[in-house]
């Protein structure tokens, strides 16, 4: 894959609040704006990937039918891998791979949400909210996502000395790109003090640890080197990318506090060949700020335990050494739930230097990462110049 | 609508996990353990996890536990739950890791690693919800 496949196309809905429509008509919007984005049209596709079975997402258990149907798209090539936030960037290194290996020559990769103004439940049921299966023994308990990764927060800070002013710092470095970014969903400057001054969901986690909850889509569209000689911008290359799965009950989080981001970040630089000093900025899923502090360690950008102080010392925010969520993230820009799509997006307009947020200058590597569940799943992607 | 004004939503039992549940009908805490070490799993399975090496057989647990992590949750979306309420994993004496709630216990003395003992929240088909509350000197004693 390293150097054969590239990403040609992205685009991001403007949308925040959808005002009723369906996702799938944003579906249709991004797949449209992705493929003038390549200088591509509909009819060169012959690979679809989406997941839509979430709430907010319009689908249900035959997920890929109903979006399939409502695009009238046909393919030869498809996948509807769902492993949460990070479904988009494995289904693009899915999509990659079948590239690579003359399955698919051109591959639209398409997400859309909308839990804030379509909130339909899918219809069926999952371990973390019926009390059958693993989730016989943690939904009576109250389990809710927040609190699972408030427990994780908690258990970090006691092992590592991690503070929630440390965490703070990562609201705040979101915010600062966001405050750049016309269309980001937050804008307003934020400090430390009023991410500690918000009220407490589930302690350590302040609202404002938390990424609010937005409506919108994107795509992607991916081709051998072949092909993307021929596109309109220059390709953005699939460099090395890893995946790790774990569960999704809680009582799997080891004592070391290690998640599967570890395994994917490895995969991913071994295929890469490039080292950590390499990435030029990185796109790190930020559901809870916890997250970020965690995935960096996991990432391999400092050790274990250093994530507390790594958030705080300036380094990930614009300028900094390696600055991170460029767009505002999903803390402040954009998050239907399965973020690892916009983090995609941003890590290919960061090497086009077209970020719409703070645009890191020179920018030739990115790293761009997903996470779903809880901690369960991790993809791993690092992307590089033409 | 228990007495305790619960209605937590009550376990959905399958073939493995039923023994489990009807033990706490009569107030005892079953965990699986395998038999050449001893140890611990949870929750409930046909296999012991991740090696898969061995047959798992069920036996009564202390109720001694210590607190590996928790959160005060203030904002759920679980009706039933009365909020705030402590969501927790405690380390069960013997190893393994269980989700959990602390009961009868204020926020201030919540310290990881401090001892715990278990109580019981009755459930509507009369089963009952294993928690766990701050082991006394009274307990300890006992």
């Amino acid at each position: 894959v390293t150097g054969e496949v590239a990403l040609v196309g992205a685009y991001e809905s403007p949308t925040r609040r959808a005002g009723g429509r369906h996702p799938f008509e944003i579906h249709a919007e991004c797949i449209r704006g992705a493929l003038e984005d390549a200088g591509l049209s509909i009819g060169d596709v012959d690979g679809f990937c989406t997941a839509a079975g979430e709430a907010g997402e319009g689908g249900a258990y035959s997920d890929l039918f109903d979006v399939a149907d409502y695009l009238g798209i046909g393919a030869s090539w498809f996948d509807s891998t769902e492993v949460g936030g990070a479904s988009p960037i494995q289904q693009a290194a899915h999509a990659a791979a079948a590239i690579a290996a003359g399955r698919a020559e051109v591959v639209v990769v398409s997400y859309a949400g909308c839990p804030k103004s379509w909130p339909i439940e899918p219809l069926f049921w999952d371990g973390l909210t019926f009390p059958a299966g693993v989730g016989q023994f943690e939904i009576p308990y109250g389990i809710t996502l927040i609190g699972s990764y408030a427990m994780v927060a908690q258990r970090h800070m006691h092992e590592f000395g991690t503070t929630s002013e440390q965490l703070a710092h990562v609201s705040v470095a979101c915010r600062e790109n966001a405050a750049l970014n016309a269309h980001a969903r937050f804008r307003d400057p934020l400090t430390v003090e009023d991410v500690l001054a918000s009220p407490l969901i589930a302690s350590p986690l302040h609202l404002l640890d938390c990424c609010p909850l937005t409506d919108g889509g994107g795509a992607v569209v991916l081709t051998g080197k072949q092909i993307a000689r021929d596109t309109h911008k220059r390709p953005v290359w699939i460099l090395g990318h890893g995946d790790e799965l774990s569960g999704l009950s809680l009582t799997r989080i080891p004592r070391l506090m290690t998640t599967p981001t570890k395994g994917a970040a490895q995969r991913a630089f071994r295929m890469a060949g490039v080292s950590h000093d390499a990435i030029d900025c990185a796109q790190v899923y930020d559901g809870y700020t916890i997250m970020v502090a965690m995935s960096l360690e996991d990432l391999g950008f400092c050790e274990k335990g250093e994530g507390g102080p790594l958030v705080a010392s300036g380094a990930i925010a614009a300028g900094g050494s390696l600055p991170i969520n460029t767009d505002g993230g999903g803390l402040s820009s954009n998050q239907p739930g399965k973020r690892g799509m916009f983090n995609l997006i941003e890590g290919v307009r960061q090497i086009r230097g077209e970020g719409p947020g703070a645009q890191v200058e020179g920018c030739k590597t990115a790293l761009v990462h997903g996470l779903g569940g809880f901690f369960s799943a991790a993809s791993v992607m690092i992307l590089g110049a033409d | 609508v228990s007495a305790s004004g619960d209605s937590r939503p009550r376990p959905v039992a399958d073939p493995v996990t039923a023994p489990f549940w009807e033990a706490t009908r009569r107030g005892v805490l079953m965990v699986q353990t395998t038999r050449s070490d001893g140890a611990l799993h949870w929750p409930p399975r046909s296999h012991a996890a991740p090696e898969w090496n061995e047959q798992l057989e069920w036996a009564e647990h202390s109720g001694r536990a210590t607190l590996f992590t928790y959160s005060v949750v203030h904002r759920s979306p679980h009706a039933y739950m009365q909020r705030p309420y402590v969501l927790a994993i405690v380390e069960l004496e013997g190893g393994a890791h269980m989700v959990a709630n602390i009961v009868e216990a204020n926020e201030a003395e919540l310290e990881i690693g401090m001892p715990l003992e278990l109580t019981w929240v009755p459930l509507d088909g009369g089963e009952r919800l294993p928690v766990f509350r701050p082991l006394t000197a009274a307990s300890c004693m006992g």
